[in-house]
């Protein structure tokens, strides 16, 4: 059995005291033991922001990758070794800002791995600017007089997109957090976990008072139906519902088209010392 | 020595490439040397085209300014082109627009050959009969090349193009050449299929690739083997997702690589920085075409050198080649596998639109070639360690590289600088330790392996210096200048970096020589890069920027009238 332990960090944890990315990387450790994967089989794929230090803080294989480009950095490392359970942790603005293109596009292939996004509503690690997610007329320090863009509806676009798996959670609950990252490792396909972060730092307002006030537990949702969950994540409320919106168990996922070259040893792994060409060369004499 | 050039020119779409491709098959089946070197501007379908190809008893290098045939499929090859025939300069036509075209016109009912077999489709076919007619091959010989040619769709195609070919074949009486039958065996290939092959032998496990002229058909001759030879192909979303792809899966144990242009390689510069910095070995192919921007998508050019050479912020090693010919290609690439796991960083192979289009016949490749994954540790190997530091400081710069789901050696690699286990730090004498680790790497690289190639007399008087594709023109130039009674000593460089000091100082230092840079560039970048590196100025320079290839005579010209 893999104990919670056996993921603890090696390292000081560089995070300002309070932040929502202890509970998040808390409940990763929680989700891998409990989900009982090896640590040397998982890799935790980040990009750049406070949550790009995440593959420091458990102790697994990790790849700390530059701003924007996790997930197409976790796309050729599961390509190469479906073996291998990665986990992508992204922020708001490296995923949905300069990365949007890599989460989109890999949705829709299905790519088979978990993706929380630490969603803070602001650029927290360059000191407050406006990010994707931040409300309209927002006044950050990069909007002093408001921000003028409207925020992105990250959990609309993974549905459309074509993720087979979509919840959304809440750093300050670790029990729910860890259930679904779980629920996101046994899930094969793309399991996309928009998280609700409060970054005590950078964006105070939306602090743990303020979401205990404004979340509550999704039930009597039926996450296989698409257009329900659409509907849910496209309502306009006060209140911000949490759990899974949507699933779908049997969606094509892009891996099944690699399969038989995994066939017997994932392609990582193959044995290249003498691949045999001879047949290409004959095409050509 | 005999020669025959045949020049086919058409609209885009017509079939002009794959019409060049036949008449070098048939030159193939008589083991002559050939190229074929192919023009098109950026267009599916309008558009003038040409095919050239060029045969010779005798090794031949490069294209030249005159054709024995030009095979017209349209009124406008005619006029763009017959004032370079020459003897016994066959002007091949349908006998429709016959009577336009002066000069030695073979006309043939090829529109007409075709549709009564049902398709305009076989007027290709129905004109390499009559090419092959003129050149005094067997009926046995055009079925052959129609057999290679269609075989893979089916009998009945096969049958119907041979149909074709061997009635146009029929319709023309007199044979001007008669093909000697020699006994070389060769494989008659373009420079963007020997880079693939050279990397599927290699052993390649993950292509990323978004595509781009003119590295486009990288992706599709690899994808054609991804189930053979048991490859992830995956055409990526842009060329950030195909730099970065690779990098993820170089890091999970594959051998990884991309392909682009310089439009492209800009996209993909950061995340080179990354392969640097979590020593990552990743091989990259860059080919050229005319820039800046768009440019001229499908011409070529080298004026990338500079950009390869620097691309990205920071310092760390990388290697830059550029190999010079087709075979080159093959063999090139699959060593810049080894290289790359060898100094665990990036290697570039520099190509350009001349060497990624441009068909040779070569000496079948070699297969015995040895992969070496330098300090990559094997499973049983990881699990014998007790304390595993991914970025060690070691002698000589390389630490042992494990793959997830390796035991004991969990690891972060990253795009920070990190301490020898891969954390984050910023403390200085870390950063030192780690800078010196990574920088000597290149020093691995044996002298042997990136010195200059020189072909010819070493005391020749005159030196053509050259690098990447350029080779091939000056080779050709040296042939005719041979003639002419002028020695001339060909340099080339297959490397740039890291840059062979000690060669190029013995070279540069010798008095009394003619030195000539030969480069497709504004700037002369690599006589920039000589001076930078040894501080030898060389003052004479050929250079073309008009994003066609320098001809063997442009060459010859500078040569004999003494710039």
């Amino acid at each position: 059995m893999v104990r919670m332990e056996d993921l603890d960090p090696q390292h000081w944890i560089q995070w300002c005291p309070g932040c929502g990315n202890f509970g998040i990387v808390t409940a990763m450790r929680k989700a891998i033991a409990e989900s009982n994967i090896d640590p040397k089989d998982v890799v935790v794929v980040s990009g750049i922001g406070c949550s790009g230090k995440t593959p420091h803080y458990v102790k697994t294989y990790g790849f700390e990758a530059i701003h924007g480009r996790a997930v197409a950095v976790a796309m050729g490392i599961k390509l190469a070794n479906p073996e291998l359970h990665v986990i992508v942790n992204t922020g708001d603005g490296d995923n949905y800002g300069i990365g949007l293109n890599h989460w989109v596009q890999n949705m829709r292939r299905n790519l088979d791995i978990v993706h929380i996004a630490h969603n803070n509503h602001i650029y927290a690690l360059t000191k407050g600017q406006a990010a994707p997610t931040t409300p309209f007329m927002e006044k950050t320090s990069s909007t002093p007089h408001g921000n003028p863009e409207m925020p992105i509806n990250p959990l609309a676009i993974a549905i459309a997109s074509g993720a087979s798996f979509v919840a959304r959670s809440y750093a300050g609950d670790l029990q729910h957090l860890a259930e679904m990252i779980k629920k996101g490792l046994a899930h094969k396909g793309y399991a996309f976990i928009d998280v609700l972060q409060p970054c005590v730092s950078m964006y105070p307002k939306m602090s743990y008072d303020y979401y205990k006030e404004h979340i509550y537990y999704l039930e009597n949702h039926d996450p296989t139906d698409k257009e329900k969950a659409m509907e849910l994540a496209m309502k306009q409320q006060d209140k911000i519902p949490i759990g899974i919106f949507y699933q779908n168990d049997k969606a094509y996922s892009i891996h099944e088209f690699y399969e038989d070259i995994h066939e017997n040893t994932p392609a990582a792994k193959h044995d290249i010392s003498n691949i045999d060409i001879q047949d290409i060369i004959e095409e050509y004499l | 020595m005999e020669e025959i050039a045949v020049k086919i020119g058409g609209p885009a779409g017509s079939g002009v490439m794959s019409l060049g491709k036949m008449v070098g098959k048939l030159f193939q089946l008589y083991g002559w040397h050939i190229i074929i070197y192919d023009e098109h501007p950026s267009l599916i379908v309008g558009g003038h085209n040409i095919s050239y190809v060029r045969a010779s008893t005798s090794p031949i290098y490069a294209h030249r300014n005159y054709e024995h045939i030009l095979v017209a499929l349209d009124k406008p090859t005619y006029e763009l082109h017959h004032k370079e025939l020459k003897e016994p300069a066959l002007i091949v036509s349908d006998e429709s627009i016959a009577s336009d075209l002066s000069g030695n016109v073979v006309a043939s009912p090829l529109s007409k050959i075709a549709n009564d077999l049902g398709s305009l489709r076989y007027y290709n076919s129905a004109a390499f009969g009559v090419v092959a007619k003129l050149l005094g091959a067997k009926k046995q010989d055009v079925k052959k090349v129609i057999e290679k040619t269609f075989g893979k769709k089916g009998e009945k195609v096969v049958k119907t193009n041979q149909d074709a070919a061997l009635k146009a074949y029929d319709s023309i009486d007199k044979s001007y050449f008669s093909l000697k039958k020699l006994n070389n065996k060769f494989m008659l290939i373009g420079g963007n299929d020997a880079a693939s092959l050279g990397a599927i032998k290699a052993g390649i496990k993950y292509l990323g690739q978004y595509p781009m002229t003119p590295a486009s058909s990288i992706l599709s001759t690899i994808a054609k083997y991804e189930k053979s030879k048991k490859i992830v192909v995956k055409q990526t979303e842009d060329e950030l997702a195909a730099m970065n792809s690779i990098i993820g899966a170089a890091f999970a144990g594959a051998r990884a690589m991309t392909a682009t242009s310089g439009g492209g390689f800009a996209l993909m510069t950061e995340a080179l920085g990354m392969a640097g910095m979590a020593e990552v070995p990743i091989v990259v192919i860059e080919s050229q075409r005319g820039s800046p921007s768009t440019g001229m998508p499908t011409h070529t050019e080298q004026g990338d050198l500079r950009f390869v050479m620097h691309a990205s912020q920071g310092e760390f090693p990388r290697v830059v080649m550029a190999p010079g010919d087709v075979e080159e290609a093959y063999y090139m690439v699959f060593e810049a596998f080894n290289l790359a796991e060898l100094i665990q960083s990036p290697v570039i192979v520099l190509m350009d639109k001349y060497l990624a289009s441009t068909i040779q016949s070569v000496p079948v490749f070699k297969t015995n070639l040895m992969v070496d994954r330098g300090k990559l540790l094997s499973e049983e190997q990881a699990s014998k360690i007790k304390e595993y530091k991914r970025y060690e400081v070691t002698e000589d710069g390389t630490s042992w590289r494990a793959l997830p789901s390796y035991p004991n050696c969990m690891h972060v690699a990253s795009s920070y600088e990190h301490d020898e286990t891969g954390f984050t730090t910023e403390d200085s004498e870390e950063r030192i330790k780690q800078m010196n680790k990574r920088m000597k790497k290149l020093a691995l690289i044996p002298k042997e392996v990136y010195a200059p190639k020189f072909y010819g007399n070493r005391d020749a008087d005159v030196r053509l210096i050259c690098w990447g594709s350029t080779k091939l023109p000056c080779l050709e130039a040296q042939q005719i200048l041979k003639e002419k009674g002028i020695d001339v000593l060909v340099v080339h460089y297959p490397f740039i970096v890291p840059f062979p000091y000690d060669e190029t100082v013995r070279l540069l230092s010798q008095t009394g020589k003619r030195n000539i840079v030969v480069e497709q560039n504004y700037l002369a970048q690599f006589r920039g890069v000589i001076r930078e590196q040894t501080g030898f100025y060389v003052d004479e320079v050929i250079l073309r920027y008009d994003g066609r290839e320098v001809t063997p005579e442009e060459i010859v010209e500078k040569v004999v009238n003494n710039g």
